[in-house]
């Protein structure tokens, strides 16, 4: 098959998404498909978005210099308005600032503006679309409460998953993210000053929040409990999750979260809250992980937790592997389901 | 206390740093991205459904274009292939197959070639007419428009055509169809050597899995060894250390590195781990620390410097903690170690070393004759039963370059503190070995040269003191070096061998 992939280009900030947009790609080239890429360079800013929308809608992909396209691929908005009849939408997340994310008391009367157009160009295209899947279920739920659009959430794993492995912990609880106000590293620290047992915090990771969150350690005084690692290699992160007791992961809505997929490939249980979004649909509370209210006093509630009861711990990190090692998450898995026809 | 905890969260960083400084090194060989070769064989699969060939496109002779061997419709799809350069439409094979009966091919074929849309083409494409169509093309031409095909001059050119057509119609068809041949031909030589291609990268890949199986095997292997002693401690109750405590660092990849098939055992995997430590243990006590042991073996200078020349590959067997694999390493060889102990293994491959869990008769067993330039053995002779050292040394014979070197260092019992008390300090020695004893099991299996070298003085205050053939004869015996090697050169070829 001859299949086009659209994606966002946001230049030298690498993320998640450039690890699933290649991701896709080589398993497709991998399965004997000719498949190319077609990035849509993204800048932020209310009227790039919405030039960029017009430019978008703009593109007919069926037959693109005498070259027949069979089929596209879109995984990112706007990139899902180009025109095919057959398009296929792996929705990654929409444009956020303009629905989860949306404040009416604090936005701007340019976002206040360019909403209502997200939203029914969403509407238009994403009904279009031949088949639609969901990163993961918060990404479908979203798509279901604010458009009224179902998709069936498709998983795909996390990169090079056979290395995650378990080891003896060493009373740590790990949490890697970039730095980032909505990934709530805060938070953690904050609940650091009320931990009761010895448990430790390891965060890593970099971003703009470095600086206040050392501050803020600073001024709790929890110097001996937290520790901000900055960037770690690949194998100091495999050699973290192996060792930790368990790991947190308490950001504000995140779409999918590989971090989760990664503790239940370390066998460690996951301590995330109940407005986490993505994680929440791969824990079971009390089985294989704790889902929290977003306070301090809560998670540190569930780090003590983790400690008091180290076997129960390792127990709910075994229970955590066994459901991914269910999920049959793998690459093989999404190029059939997004090729069936 | 919070100072305290402090240091124990850096400590903890420390210990996990360490932990993935081991990782970096550990990691498995990856194999590339899938190669070129699966798009090869899509594109060869394309092709098998591709369009005769001619032997040069650009270039087509007559009898191709005319394709007397093929049927109409054939002849019509390659004129419209290879002059107009597209394939043909249903409402151009209706009409010239309409014209076909009256006109003839050759008639057929100038119009097509004369047609505005090929003389664009073959111009573009820098395809040349062949002559003799070029010559039809001209004739028509003289005698008026094509298509007018009524006029008698037409009439005449046609009825001309037809005659030519018929008296060269045969050669034209084994023209075509030789032609077919060698184009086909070419394309499949051509073929043939993108599917070696193809089978090659296919071939090497499948080694890279090989390689990366090996290494997920002997992880496996060290799991379950993990396993066993986890298990064991388990069911004996113990209560694991705190996870923070200063306890020396438990490398969790040490066991990763752990051979493939260690020999069964008897008294079970927990034992076995056990029976390792402890002997890796009893070696740091006895024998001294690992750079003790480098510093004694720089006594054997002159016996590498000989088998350098030799060649450069040296197994040591029972290689222990790899202080004479790195000595080797230094010295310009590329080592190889085998032990039986899976511990020290590991340690060695920690360390970067070439290292199997082996047994030293198996091991020299594999080797092929005359490819080893060293072959060493430190403290083994005194483990083994006598068969097994007599079936040593043949081999090792065997395994040698001729020029290269074996040495074989064990306790000298010499030396009577040696002979009756330290000996058997290690409870897996078996008897003593005199330096005679030793020297001739060398000669016997055919090592010219032969010289026993006396190492490691007990300290000073063993010695007896004062003077006199009664002193001197105690100091002789209590004062002699307490270990000694033969170290054997294989002779090179002409020189006598078998001089027991």
């Amino acid at each position: 098959m001859r299949l086009l992939v659209t994606a966002n280009h946001t230049p030298f900030i690498a993320g998640g998404a450039d690890y699933h947009v290649n991701g896709l790609v080589d398993a497709l080239r991998q399965h004997g498909h000719q498949a190319e890429l077609l990035r849509l360079p993204f800048h932020y800013g209310e009227a790039e978005i919405e030039r960029l929308m017009a430019f978008t809608e703009g593109l007919d992909l069926r037959r693109v210099n005498d070259v027949d396209i069979d089929r596209v691929i879109s995984l990112q908005f706007p990139g899902y308005g180009v025109n095919h009849p057959d398009h296929v939408v792996w929705l990654m997340h929409q444009h956020r600032a303009c629905y989860e994310l949306y404040d009416p008391n604090n936005a701007s009367p340019a976002l206040a503006a360019l909403k209502p157009k997200v939203e029914a160009y969403d509407r238009h295209h994403l009904a279009k679309a031949s088949r639609r899947y969901a990163n993961s279920p918060r990404v479908a739920e979203r798509l279901r409460e604010y458009n009224g659009l179902a998709a069936q959430p498709l998983y795909h794993p996390p990169h090079r998953p056979e290395r995650f492995t378990c080891a003896a912990d060493w009373g740590y609880i790990f949490y890697p993210s970039r730095l980032e106000p909505l990934k709530r590293q805060a938070l953690l620290i904050e609940a650091a000053a009320h931990l009761t047992t010895p448990v430790k915090l390891l965060i890593a990771g970099d971003g703009s929040q470095r600086h206040t969150l050392e501050a803020m350690i600073e001024t709790l005084g929890v110097e001996d409990r937290v520790r901000l690692l900055g960037r770690i290699s690949e194998a100091e992160k495999l050699t973290l999750y192996a060792h930790a007791l368990a790991v947190a992961f308490p950001p504000f809505d995140e779409d999918y979260g590989y971090v989760t997929l990664e503790a239940m490939l370390s066998a460690k249980p996951v301590i995330s809250c109940t407005d986490s979004g993505g994680p929440t649909a791969f824990i079971e509370p009390g089985e294989s992980g704790w889902i929290t209210s977003p306070t301090p006093e809560a998670l540190a509630a569930a780090c003590d937790a983790a400690w008091q009861d180290r076997r129960r711990t390792a127990e709910m990190g075994q229970a955590a592997r066994a459901v991914y090692a269910g999920l049959d998450i793998g690459w093989e898995a999404v190029i059939e389901t997004l090729l069936s026809s | 206390m919070s100072e305290s905890q402090q240091t124990e969260l850096e400590a903890l960083v420390n210990r996990l740093r360490d932990a993935a400084a081991t990782l970096d090194a550990e990691q498995p060989p990856i194999a590339p991205p899938i190669g070129d070769w699966r798009r090869q064989l899509l594109a060869l699969r394309e092709g098998l459904s591709a369009p005769d060939p001619l032997l040069d496109p650009r270039r087509p002779e007559l009898a191709e274009l005319l394709a007397w061997d093929r049927d109409a419709e054939a002849f019509l799809a390659t004129l419209y292939r290879y002059l107009l350069g597209r394939e043909i439409d249903p409402e151009g094979r209706d009409y010239y197959l309409g014209i076909l009966p009256e006109l003839g091919r050759l008639q057929v074929a100038a119009l097509l070639a004369d047609s505005q849309e090929s003389r664009e083409h073959c111009r573009h494409q820098g395809v040349e007419l062949p002559a003799g169509l070029r010559r039809v093309i001209a004739a028509a031409n003289r005698a008026g428009r094509l298509d007018r095909r009524y006029l008698p001059v037409q009439r005449l050119l046609t009825r001309l055509l037809a005659l030519v057509t018929r008296w060269r119609r045969r050669d034209w068809r084994h023209e075509a169809s030789l032609a077919r041949l060698l184009a086909q031909r070419a394309t499949w030589e051509q073929e043939r050597r993108e599917l070696i291609t193809a089978v090659l990268e296919m071939d090497d890949r499948q080694n890279q899995f090989g390689q990366r199986q090996d290494h997920e095997y002997a992880r496996q292997r060290s799991l379950w060894e993990q396993l066993a002693v986890l298990r064991k401690r388990t069911a004996s109750g113990a209560t694991s250390p705190s996870a923070l405590s200063t306890a020396p660092p438990t490398h969790p990849a040490t066991a990763q590195s752990v051979a493939s098939a260690p020999p069964e055992s008897p008294l079970g995997a927990g034992m076995d781990e056990e029976l390792d430590a402890y002997y890796l243990a009893f070696e740091a006590a006895f024998r001294g620390p690992e750079a003790d042991i480098a510093s004694h073996l720089d006594h054997y200078r002159d016996a590498w410097t000989r088998a350098r020349q030799a060649g450069e590959r040296a197994l040591d067997l029972g290689c222990g903690r790899g202080e004479w694999l790195r000595l080797l390493q230094r010295a310009g060889f590329a080592p190889r170690g085998i032990d039986l102990n899976a511990t020290m293994v590991a340690h060695c491959r920690e360390q970067g070393f070439d290292v199997a869990h082996q047994d030293a008769l198996a091991a020299l067993r594999e080797c092929e004759a005359g490819s080893q330039a060293l072959i060493s053995g430190f403290h083994i002779a005194e483990h083994l039963p006598f068969e097994s050292l007599f079936q040593l040394v043949a081999e090792a014979y065997r395994a040698l370059v001729p020029g290269g070197v074996l040495i074989l260092e064990t306790p000298n019992p010499e030396n009577l503190i040696v002979a009756s008390y330290s000996f058997y300090h290690d409870l897996t020695h078996r008897h003593p070995l005199t330096p005679p004893t030793l020297q001739f099991l060398l000669r016997f299996h055919g090592f010219g040269d032969t010289a026993i070298r006396r190492f490691n003085p007990p300290p000073e205050q063993t010695r007896v003191p004062g003077e006199g053939p009664v002193v001197e004869r105690l100091n002789a015996m209590l004062a002699a070096p307490m270990d000694y090697a033969v170290v054997g050169t294989k002779p090179m070829a002409g020189e006598e061998e078998r001089q027991p």
